[in-house]
């Protein structure tokens, strides 16, 4: 079942055409990866997704309803989202951040006497920011935050999650950390769409690839003809890659 | 336990000050019942200014704002001025032609400074002090032809709390502020949605806020209640940034944690200003040039710490 879909979406500002005719879908449990060199429209996908932005053509299907027939409350039930930017006004706790992520499955009175703690409980647990949650979200390092914010994310406990460089300003450890973690999210039956730059590391983990350069799909499926997805990653990236014990590696000349 | 020491104390603070402005000297009779109506006019300015910087600051993204560096009072002054080009001239039917064009004045001052990437927080505040700068232009020139007094001009530019209300006049002075104060305490339900955009409009919208509309709600309050100041107190400036600024710091940056403690800080701050422009000479200074006093260094002091952290 098709619960995330983009069909012939395109996206422009003034003249200049960010995304061209993008079709790409993601099913229940699937675990999908956007790539492609910088500039190509990978967060305007993301921004479309979530509503932060307004498509100019083609449709985008979210659980079997458009997504300009959602409220933003509705929206936020179904699908949570790591957006590209972060700019904090204030710098408010750790703990008050991560709990806005269950705004809109709940009211105001509920919203402040502990209505869905269990979801706060889990997020912060699984993101291991216990020792930062009395600090406020502008004294963080960035990696912390990273942690921080894919915690609300967590929070906000939707079937899909579309996440923007979720392992940006991640070390070593909490990448891997993020990928297995997103891995046992894919397996309690949520879907993911995640834009990651660092594929090399992350090429084991997604069941389908689209790739884009130029607002254009230049590939688009899983891993069942290797051959093609290698060529399309060489030429989408103008580098040479082969596969090497499961990982996607750049060939040195 | 500090945040219950520091409540007490702004209540204790709050008291204190009620007492001493309205009681000291003994007054008796008609002064207690001017005295009285200055006060309620000083705590309803107090507390307005307070909430609609506090409001602008998060739904203009802006630390900078409140309603007299975004232009709000002075589009409330405009429509002030044309109001008095018509015979009836009351302060609350002089404070509808200042609603629309405090609402005017600032959509302007966002359209202005919008750019593709959202309001440019700078060109906000430019935009609003030349708003400001137009307002009083327009008020020396038409000061003749209104019949205005050089006292007026200044009350108008520099805010007092020297209200003259006749009998007749009091209950709708009553229901005038007892909307303005309703309308703010129905904007604190608004916190989670407020605490959202506080982390950026991008994230607020995906976590199932809806910003422009909060935006429009916040935008629409502060122009009314501030439009009704001005017209019965002028042109107050810098409450909304000092107020706001200080409370957070106390209570917290939630903003469920310091809105509703703006009724204590903002009225302790007014009251405390008009006590001073009251009493520091034989003359009463106008409020306005007590707030801009404590107002700019804060100003500056906000600006170089968002420098500091911009870097």
């Amino acid at each position: 079942m098709k619960v995330f879909e983009f069909k012939d979406v395109s996206f422009y500002i003034k003249n200049r055409s960010i995304l061209n005719n993008v079709s790409f879908s993601a099913s229940r449990g699937e675990w999908v990866m956007i790539a492609g060199p910088n500039g190509a429209g990978k967060s305007t996908i993301v921004k479309l997704s979530g509503a932060i932005w307004k498509k100019k053509s083609g449709k985008i299907t979210i659980w079997g309803k458009e997504q300009e027939r959602y409220t933003p409350r509705e929206l936020a039930r179904i699908l949570s989202v790591l957006p590209p930017e972060f700019s904090p006004l204030y710098n408010i706790k750790v703990i008050d951040f991560v709990k806005l992520g269950i705004y809109a499955k709940t009211g105001f009175l509920s919203f402040y006497s502990g209505k869905n703690q269990q979801d706060i409980d889990f997020a912060i647990e699984t993101a291991e920011i216990k020792s930062l949650l009395k600090k406020g979200i502008k004294e963080l390092s960035m990696g912390e935050l990273q942690r921080v914010r894919i915690a609300k994310v967590l929070a906000q406990n939707t079937p899909i999650i579309l996440l923007d460089e979720p392992l940006a300003h991640l070390d070593i450890k909490h990448r891997m950390w993020a990928l297995e973690l997103f891995a046992r999210l894919r397996a309690s039956g949520k879907t993911l769409i995640t834009v990651i730059h660092d594929f090399v590391l992350a090429y084991p983990y997604p069941d389908k690839f689209v790739l884009i350069k130029d607002g254009n799909v230049t590939f688009r499926g899983g891993r069942e003809q290797k051959d093609l997805l290698i060529k399309a990653f060489s030429e989408t990236f103008s580098t040479p890659f082969q596969e090497k014990s499961g990982y996607l590696l750049p060939l040195r000349e | 336990m500090r945040r219950f020491i520091v409540i007490f104390t702004l209540f204790f603070l709050f008291i204190a000050v009620t007492y001493f402005y309205l009681f000291h000297g003994s007054p008796e009779g008609d002064i207690l019942t001017l005295r009285f109506t200055r006060y309620l006019l000083c705590i309803f300015t107090g507390f307005t200014l307070s909430m609609n910087g506090a409001l602008l600051q998060t739904v203009t993204q802006n630390i900078l704002a409140e309603p007299y560096l975004v232009g709000i009072s002075g589009g409330a002054l405009i429509g002030y001025l044309i109001g008095l080009t018509v015979p009836l001239k009351s302060s609350f039917f002089l404070s509808l032609p200042a609603f629309i064009f405090a609402f005017l004045g600032v959509l302007f001052v966002i359209t202005m400074s919008t750019g593709k990437n959202g309001a440019k927080s700078d060109l906000i505040i430019l935009s609003g002090i030349f708003v400001n700068l137009f307002a009083s232009s327009l008020l020396f020139l038409s000061a003749y032809i209104l019949n205005i007094s050089l006292d007026q001009i200044i009350y108008l530019l520099f805010g007092s709390m020297n209200i003259v209300i006749g009998s007749n006049e009091l209950p709708l002075f009553y229901i005038a502020i007892g909307t303005g104060f309703i309308l703010e305490l129905f904007l604190i339900l608004l916190s989670r949605e407020l605490d959202l955009i506080g982390t950026g409009n991008s994230e607020a919208k995906v976590t199932g806020a809806n910003p422009e509309k909060v935006k429009l709600i916040v935008l629409i309050v502060s122009s009314l209640t501030t439009s009704m100041s001005v017209a019965m107190a002028g042109m107050i400036g810098f409450v909304g940034l000092v107020v706001p600024h200080i409370t957070r710091e106390l209570l917290g940056k939630k903003h469920l944690e310091h809105l509703p403690f703006l009724f204590f800080t903002g009225g302790i701050f007014l009251l405390f200003s008009d006590l001073v422009a009251k009493s520091l000479f034989t003359f009463e200074l106008p409020i306005g040039s007590i707030t801009a006093l404590f107002g700019i260094p804060f100003f500056f002091a906000t600006l170089v710490k968002k420098r500091y952290e911009s870097i």
